[in-house]
């Protein structure tokens, strides 16, 4: 009588798992490498010149980009918006103490530019206009849902929900920063720390 | 103590687990204040405050309607426990009194009979009366601003001070209590409303919680431990953990042996030892001192160390109104509705509430972006317009009834920084506390309903959150030394010279006021009673 013959036995599916195990925990890497994704994009053609302050933890090109989205996630309209405010200088001085919040915002630039180039075909975040900057951080603003978009993301970018991560951090930051600034309170009619002056008005309800 | 004690002539030793905090130094007047730590909560040292939790607390789906919520955020129908016990203290010379509100209310004459009016509880050991000197004597040293007309209240005498005009926000509010025909009152509190006792007023900048860098609220640090350590007599220890109280041969307190700041051992021997540590330290630190002739913890012969714990029961509905009402000045909370501070036999359950106003943590645009606005762009920046100025919160405290097996106990197995076993809280919502929690719920809507607000922004509830700032029982008073830990005067039943004054004593919880004047009406008390006894060589 003929052996049956199977098609997946234990030892293939331990094999193809480590396999499949190794890629993962390996994928970020490779990927980056290939992509060398530590590389200066072409900036030919971006919408804003960089910014011309020095910055001790990123370089122009990063951020200028956070100085970009910071601008999207507070824009100025009648009242000047994070970009105005200069929220970026705070974000670079945030970054010296706190190496976890440097390599998010310089991986999450890098995930910005990976998406323009995606979605827009273009080599950077900067070269696209505000409709389209917009999109790709309402992309960043919705965490992933599926265990393949999360196993996706893992082998492209090194960390599951890199974008999502990356764009709430910074989101909160750009509010705490923002917040903390003469043009902040303007925005909102406040008038500064509650010391020293103190409120004497605050029965009055003109 | 430390104040009724020294100025009576006893030279007393104050341990304190926290460091001495200079007000001057507190961020309020920093551009990034809301950007800084927060004073009380960066002191804390997590190893040695830390405390644990018993068993999940399943939450009654009757009462699934009462579970918190906030706008533009998804509520979990899969909730299925309500959160671990969650404690707000702070430890630093002051105590709590450093991030208090500066709520000074004496409990009311029903508050110390509700075994025999209400049928809940206990009895207190002394009424109303009993306290009554010592709550105007607090009072005067508080410098207390407060109106005496308060229909709900004790009649009494005039304040020290005249009572804080009510904010804008706090009128707004009026407006939908009075259509009810319920009182918003003018609150009364530790927070100078003039020049009083060498400090100057408040300015009403409503950082409150985060440490008076006027000193127009009186916390202990400005008011009363200065005077102590005026007298020469007062020494105050600050970094000084308090680890264990021990006996002589004769069952009597010889003195605690402590860690100091450097975590070296030290002892301080005391002819009088007197613990005011809270509600939850303080039983912990008595079951940590057992000894051959206390195997169950020191003064607990009757079993009660640790039992009859208290938690803050509290509704807290956020309310968006269309205009503003410049809701981030003023005092943290300047208005009180006592209506339903006297427990009504009526109602579907049996204790006292009391309704409040205050915008809480809502006092700069910092905190509007992080707690209430969560978008961005320029949907983000109109509701931040939309928003800043004209939230406030409308709160329940209420209380609850003493349970046996609501408790603090010793974690069997986590250790603090200093290798003792840590606190274990032990709590439980029963049948009275869900009906009152639905209760509050119930009318705050009506009355934010009633004050036509735009909108509510979110709800908090005991029934599913914890955040505990009152808390009581655990060394609870009582005049059977089988039945109680200390009798009326905080006095161990069963180690003379030891006394436990704060929190621990409270046999029930006051129908929703807070706690501190009380527990300094207590101390004070206490503190005449010890300087007696002790003088005619009775301790």
């Amino acid at each position: 009588m003929a052996k049956p013959i199977h098609v997946l036995n234990r030892r293939k599916v331990l094999v193809w798992g480590g396999m499949v195990g190794a890629l993962l925990l390996s994928g970020g890497t490779l990927v980056r490498w290939l992509y060398k994704i530590d590389a200066l994009p072409d900036l030919e053609h971006i919408h804003e010149p960089l910014l011309e302050q020095s910055f001790e933890n990123f370089s122009a090109y990063e951020a200028t980009v956070l100085h970009e989205v910071a601008g999207l996630i507070i824009p100025a309209d009648q009242h000047p918006g994070a970009k105005e405010a200069l929220v970026v200088v705070e974000f670079d001085q945030m970054a010296k103490n706190n190496e976890r919040f440097k390599v998010l915002c310089q991986q999450g630039v890098r995930w910005l530019d990976e998406i323009a180039n995606d979605l827009f075909q273009v080599k950077s975040f900067l070269q696209l206009d505000c409709s389209a900057q917009t999109k790709i951080l309402l992309k960043a603003d919705v965490p992933l849902k599926t265990v393949w978009e999360k196993i996706s993301d893992k082998i492209q970018y090194g960390e599951t929900h890199l974008g999502y991560t990356f764009f709430q951090s910074l989101k909160q930051q750009t509010f705490a920063v923002f917040y903390a600034h003469p043009m902040g309170w303007m925005t909102v009619g406040y008038h500064g720390p509650p010391q020293w002056s103190g409120h004497l008005d605050y029965h009055i309800c003109v | 103590m430390a104040y009724s004690l020294s100025q009576a002539g006893f030279s007393v030793v104050v341990l304190e687990a926290g460091p001495r905090f200079d007000p001057t130094q507190y961020p309020l007047n920093q551009a990034d204040w809301e950007r800084l730590p927060k004073t009380f909560s960066a002191s804390r040292d997590a190893q040695r405050d830390h405390y644990t939790s018993g068993p999940k607390e399943p939450l009654n789906p009757q009462y699934r309607h009462l579970q918190s919520w906030t706008e533009g955020e998804k509520v979990s129908v899969n909730k299925t426990h309500r959160a671990p016990p969650k404690v707000y203290r702070v430890k630093g010379v002051g105590g709590c009194t450093l991030h208090y509100q500066g709520e000074a209310h004496r409990f009311s004459p029903h508050a110390f009979k509700s075994r025999s009016l209400f049928g809940y509880g206990e009895d207190w050991p002394i009424q109303y009366e009993d306290l009554e000197p010592y709550y105007d004597k607090m009072e005067k040293l508080l410098g207390v601003a407060g109106d005496p007309n308060n229909p709900f209240k004790a009649p009494r005498g005039p304040f020290p001070n005249p009572p804080h005009r009510l904010s804008c926000a706090s009128q707004r509010f009026k407006q939908g209590f009075d259509e009810l025909g319920l009182q918003l009152h003018q609150n009364s509190v530790a927070i100078l409303s003039r020049p009083y006792d060498g400090r100057v007023p408040c300015n009403y900048c409503n950082g409150c919680s985060q440490g008076c860098m006027m000193g127009s609220k009186s916390s202990m640090d400005v008011s009363l431990l200065p005077k102590a350590e005026a007298t020469g007599n007062t020494r105050i220890l600050a970094n000084a953990t308090a680890a264990q109280i021990q006996i002589d041969g004769e069952e009597k307190a010889k003195g605690v042996m402590f860690f100091d700041e450097k975590k070296q051992e030290n002892f301080v021997h005391a002819k009088v030892v007197v613990l005011s540590a809270s509600a939850m330290e303080s039983p912990r630190l008595l079951l940590n001192s057992e000894s051959k002739a206390f195997p169950d913890g020191l003064a607990n012969r009757s079993g009660g160390v640790g039992l009859y714990f208290m938690e803050t029961m509290f509704h807290d509905l956020t309310a968006l109104f269309d205009e503003p009402i410049h809701s981030h000045k003023g005092l943290q909370i300047d208005a009180r509705c006592w209506n339903y501070n006297f427990p009504n036999p009526s109602q579907s359950f049996q204790a006292g509430v009391v309704f409040g106003v205050s915008p809480l943590g809502l006092i700069g645009p910092g905190a509007y972006s992080k707690y209430l606005v969560h978008g961005w762009g320029k949907s983000h920046k109109d509701q931040m317009r939309e928003y800043f100025g004209r939230t406030l919160h409308l709160f329940a405290i209420g209380e609850q009834h003493p349970h046996p097996n609501n408790q603090v106990k010793l974690d069997p197995t986590e250790r603090d920084g200093f290798g003792l076993p840590v606190s274990q809280l032990a709590t439980q919502l029963h049948a009275n506390e869900l009906e009152m929690l639905n209760f509050m719920a119930i009318r705050g809507k009506a009355i934010s309903n009633a004050a036509r607000v735009k909108r509510v922004l979110g709800e908090a509830s005991a029934y599913d959150l914890s955040g505990i700032t009152h808390m009581g029982g655990t060394c609870r008073m009582g005049s059977d030394p089988q039945r109680s830990v200390v009798n009326q005067f905080c006095q161990s039943h069963d180690v003379p010279n030891l006394f436990v004054v704060d929190a621990s004593c409270f046999v029930t919880q006051g129908g929703g006021d807070s706690p501190s004047l009380t527990i300094q009406a207590l101390a004070l008390r206490a503190g005449e009673y010890l300087a007696k006894e002790a003088r005619k060589g009775n301790i």
